[in-house]
């Protein structure tokens, strides 16, 4: 995964991010940014891991009201636990990834929660039942962009051949 | 065999009709051709009466949009000032000297565009258009015409600032209640839809219904803006109960807030109701 891949899959779930919960209130309970991280870190290993949740969890930390750096330390922290996830197992299923993304969230709570204990400055609070639903939110959109990941380059794939196809056939004709 | 079927059937139909009149002068072929035409006419008539209809609507769609966006504004402008008509009313019926009212009132706001939501799910902010350039600094409080909404928190950019939601778990606002005066501290709970009241004493009667101001103490918001009304009261067995209210304002459908910031001298007086909103 190339640097600009990076910022463009972390771009775009911070702008869905921002944006989605102004048209649909459920999307105030998905942390798009910490899937794209997981994702960036299951398909690319951890050095890539790491550097999406450091961009990601920075980024996230400027458009929000926390303290700088809480989200880019989870995150990359994160980012790198997907990484190494995906070299030691098999994360290919859709299952399994929704799996790592729900853990990946009650480790990014924990994560989060506690240096904001650390530091002693105002932070979320950790509510067990919160975390749990952020999860699945989490782990939802996560098997929805595993199908997308994996039906989108076939379906293309297709098209493709569909259009050759049909170009032949016009000029045998 | 195909064509010359046809072909054959219309000549006899010609030769028929140059022969046959139907009324007095006027002949088959002449009527069954202006039929035609004029089927052909009233065709091209309702395609053009359509095309007509339609970019009638869209231009109609437009000109109804523009007045629902002007009427909109001016809503919103009547709501502002009723809003400031009831903090006016507040300080009066409190007794507040005319210099203190004036100066209580003497509000020039800035209008903003909310340009997006809070980056984690763990705090709830908004990041509005409006910044340094346009005198907002940290702790300007931040109303809309339904209520108040939070405070801008952090240094703002030139062009843009976050704005801390009132229903933020770390927010917190002096609050009373309007019907017996009681204080109390609103501040933001898990739940995105309601606040809590925290603070008010078991002795003051709670009634559901209830309309909960901001009192102006805690140096942020200006007194007598309506935050919600009172939706339960629990007593948990100490000095003082824990009041759930819901929330003037829907946090989740701002599109535009009006940011308060300092007057600017003389002007600010004009500009108490829409004079210093832009």
């Amino acid at each position: 995964m190339t640097t600009p891949r990076i910022l463009a899959v972390v771009g775009a779930a911070l702008a869905a991010q921002t944006t989605a919960p102004r048209f649909l209130d459920a999307a105030a309970n998905v942390d798009l940014p910490l899937v794209a991280v997981v994702f960036a870190g299951l398909t690319g290993g951890p050095v890539v891991g790491l550097w999406t949740g450091t961009a990601g969890g920075l980024a996230q930390d400027l458009l929000s009201g926390g303290v700088l750096g809480v989200n880019g330390l989870a995150k990359s922290l994160i980012g790198t636990w997907a990484g190494w996830m995906s070299v030691q197992f098999i994360t290919f299923q859709a299952w399994r990834r929704a799996v790592i993304v729900g853990a990946a969230t009650l480790a990014n709570a924990a994560c989060v929660v506690g240096v904001y204990a650390l530091v002693s400055t105002p932070g979320p609070s950790a509510h067990l039942r919160g975390v749990a639903m952020q999860g699945s939110a989490n782990a939802s959109v996560g098997i929805v962009a595993t199908a997308v990941a994996r039906w989108a380059p076939v379906m293309q794939t297709r098209r493709r051949g569909r259009r050759g196809r049909a170009r032949f056939h016009r000029r045998t004709r | 065999m195909r064509l010359v079927l046809p072909a054959v059937l219309v000549g006899h139909i010609l030769l028929i009709s140059t022969q046959v009149g139907i009324r007095p002068g006027t002949t088959l072929l002449e009527s069954a051709v202006f039929g035609t035409l004029a089927g052909a006419q009233g065709l091209v008539d309702r395609a053009g009466a359509g095309i007509r209809d339609t970019v009638s609507m869209v231009v109609g769609l437009r000109e109804a949009q523009r007045e629902n966006e002007a009427l909109r504004a001016d809503y919103d402008a009547l709501r502002m000032r009723l809003q400031e008509q009831r903090a006016l009313t507040h300080r009066t019926t409190v007794l507040v000297g005319l210099r203190e009212l004036r100066r209580s009132l003497r509000w020039r706001t800035v209008s903003a565009r909310v340009i997006g939501t809070d980056a984690t799910p763990y705090f709830r902010t908004l990041t509005v258009d409006r910044g340094a350039s346009d005198d907002v600094q940290p702790d300007h409080a931040v109303l809309s015409p339904s209520g108040v909404v939070g405070r801008i928190v952090g240094p703002p950019s030139r062009s843009a600032a976050k704005v801390q939601l009132l229903n933020d778990r770390n927010a917190g606002a002096g609050a009373s209640i309007e019907r017996t005066g009681t204080t109390g501290v609103v501040a933001g709970t898990d739940e995105a839809s309601a606040l809590q009241m925290r603070y008010v004493s078991t002795a003051s009667p709670v009634v559901v219904g209830d309309v909960v101001l901001t009192t102006g103490d805690d140096g942020i918001y200006p007194p007598g803006l309506l935050i919600g009304t009172v939706a339960a009261a629990e007593h948990a067995g100490g000095p003082s109960q824990t009041i759930r209210i819901a929330p003037a304002v829907d946090f989740s459908k701002l599109q535009h807030v009006l940011i308060v910031v300092p007057a600017r001298g003389a002007e600010a007086d004009t500009s108490l109701i829409s004079g210093g909103s832009r």
